[in-house]
């Protein structure tokens, strides 16, 4: 290898570097320490598998697990759903087009720290939310407490993610050729033929890339929940990376905290992979 | 036929208004609140009774925001937008060579080195956060902004990187090819002719990497302590934690921290997608 060539590395390498120390190592880092018991400024000590039997046996790994995925689940079909909906509609030529597409992008805009403490007036008990309920002559209704805490948190979920889904698909639904459609009206196909014989096909990698960001956004999302609930009332909305949060930082057991990060760790890499391929995929 | 035109019709416009009044109604409530009198709290009003910038005043001149004495809100604004700049800067720099070297050079294992980085992209922050709070704290950066600056490069970096090296790639590649000819290096070339065009994506980037930076609550929680290194999230959060929550200056200072990123994404919009969904959507 000659000293030009080597030189070309010398471009990219801060970027692996930082990378590395601020990913890779981490990462490795939190794998040694969920087999040790670790305080925050205590000494580590090993103890094999413990902290994963402690945190499989209290059952407190699969509650979240499972809420987890009742958080991310619903919010990705619901943001797709709304988000192909209004690509689809705002895709059609009619005036104010534009000033559309802007107005529906406006939630994701704000950051996610700003749309709980939004959400934490709006549906504060004296909050918009209910002071509506009641001009309409209906009871107030405990957002956050133990039985809708987790259905409003889902749904601040799509209120700010749903338009990622419409400027994506959006994007997508730009590049199909016209001349498709025009074919596909000579052999006299429907509308609702033509959406699922042309559209939904040529979507189909926009769609995938853009739902599995969303799941690894979604079942990864700390901001939201963290601020309007912490995780309650009891364990109500307690999802894995604020149950992770709160037993790193709040019971200062890192040694736990980092064996329900592996626990969760397969689910993230799995979808990552996935994503991964897709991308680099749609590159070739 | 027609019938059913309108119908589509009808459906469709109730359709973007029911979604326009889900999407405005928490917005207004929020913002209205910023200029509300607190009066106006606890007389279940959802049109304001009178206009005041009382909120911005009393959060802006008195210590006492969060519920005792401590720094003016004005410490935390200026802490967001130094680490918020100082991330921009320092990530655009190191990822304009790596996006310009991965786009150009024909380097062993680019491959791999692309796929590096989009992994980092999408990594979960918060499992790496159990880690970094030792990592950091152990080269004595806990509790400082330029520590907080190191901990945002995780989010900005690989994003940046990612986003240039596709701008580089959309380039066309004569472009520098006749200056090297020319006889210039490939450092002279990258400043006199690539950058010079690459204004838009570059201005761009550094714009969502600012808007990266000042919308994170978990690093900023993990590495900030005290009062006079707080950023907006956790001077935020502060407010809602003390005992009774003065919504009107919450609401002001939520604004304030609305109002940057808000403007930078409504003004590069058509560049959103552009970032990782660009290639699935080129086709």
């Amino acid at each position: 290898m000659n000293v030009r060539k080597l030189g070309s590395y010398v471009w990219v390498a801060p970027v692996l570097v930082t990378i590395t120390g601020l990913v890779l190592i981490p990462l490795l880092w939190t794998i040694w320490m969920s087999f040790q018991d670790k305080t925050v400024g205590g000494q580590a000590v090993f103890v094999g598998l413990h902290n994963f039997q402690t945190i499989l046996s209290s059952g407190i790994f699969f509650s979240s697990f499972i809420k987890s995925i009742a958080y991310t689940v619903p919010a990705i079909v619901l943001k797709l759903a709304l988000g192909m909906a209004l690509a689809i509609i705002l895709n059609k030529p009619f005036r104010g087009r534009n000033l559309l597409r802007v107005w529906f992008f406006i939630p994701w805009t704000i950051p996610r720290f700003a749309v709980a403490i939004i959400f934490l007036w709006v549906l504060s008990y004296g909050g918009g939310a209910n002071l509506f309920l009641s001009k309409l002559g209906l009871t107030p209704v405990f957002w956050l407490g133990p039985q809708h805490a987790l259905a409003a948190v889902t749904a601040i979920n799509v209120w700010k993610g749903y338009p990622f889904f419409m400027v994506g698909i959006l994007a997508g639904l730009q590049v199909i050729p016209n001349d498709i459609y025009e074919a596909a009206a000579i052999d006299g196909a429907s509308g609702i033929q033509k959406f699922l014989y042309v559209t939904l096909p040529a979507l189909k990698d926009v769609i995938l890339i853009i739902s599995a960001l969303s799941t690894i956004w979604t079942f990864a999302e700390f901001d939201i929940v963290y601020l309007l609930t912490g995780g309650g009332p009891g364990d109500a909305t307690n999802i894995l990376p604020v149950l992770t949060y709160l037993t790193a930082f709040r019971k200062y057991s890192m040694g736990q905290a980092s064996a329900l990060a592996m626990l969760a760790l397969p689910v993230y890499l799995l979808l990552i992979f996935g994503l991964v391929k897709l991308i680099r995929k749609g590159e070739a | 036929m027609k019938h059913k035109r309108i119908g589509v019709r009808v459906l469709v416009v109730s359709f973007l208004v029911f979604m326009s009044a889900i999407e405005v109604f928490p917005l207004y409530w929020a913002f209205t609140m910023a200029f509300r009198p607190a009066a106006d709290l606890f007389a279940h009003r959802i049109i304001p009774s009178s206009f005041t910038v009382g909120n911005f005043v009393g959060l802006i001149f008195s210590k006492n925001w969060a519920g005792f004495e401590s720094v003016s809100f004005l410490v935390p604004l200026k802490n967001s937008l130094v680490v918020a700049l100082g991330t921009t800067a320092l990530s655009v720099v190191l990822s304009t060579f790596a996006g310009y070297g991965l786009a150009r050079f024909s380097l062993r294992g680019k491959g791999l080195m692309s796929s590096y980085i989009l992994f980092s992209y999408v990594f979960p922050p918060f499992i790496l956060a159990i880690a970094l709070y030792g990592i950091v704290q152990s080269v004595g950066l806990h509790d400082t902004l330029f520590g907080l600056i190191l901990l945002h490069l995780i989010i900005t970096v690989p994003y940046c990187t990612w986003t240039l090296r596709g701008y580089f790639l959309s380039l066309p590649k004569e472009l520098e090819e006749a200056a090297v000819v020319d006889g210039c290096s490939r450092l002279t070339a990258l400043f006199r002719v690539v950058l010079p065009v690459s204004m838009p994506g570059l201005a761009s980037t550094a714009v969502f990497a600012f808007t990266l930076s000042w919308s994170d609550l978990l690093f900023a929680l993990i590495n900030i302590d005290s009062f006079r290194n707080f950023t907006l999230p956790v001077a935020l959060r502060a407010m809602v934690i003390g005992d009774y929550v003065r919504w009107g200056s919450l609401m002001a200072g939520v604004l304030i921290a609305v109002i940057p990123p808000m403007i930078f994404y409504l003004l590069l919009q058509k560049y959103i997608v552009s970032g990782l969904a660009a290639g699935a959507v080129k086709g």
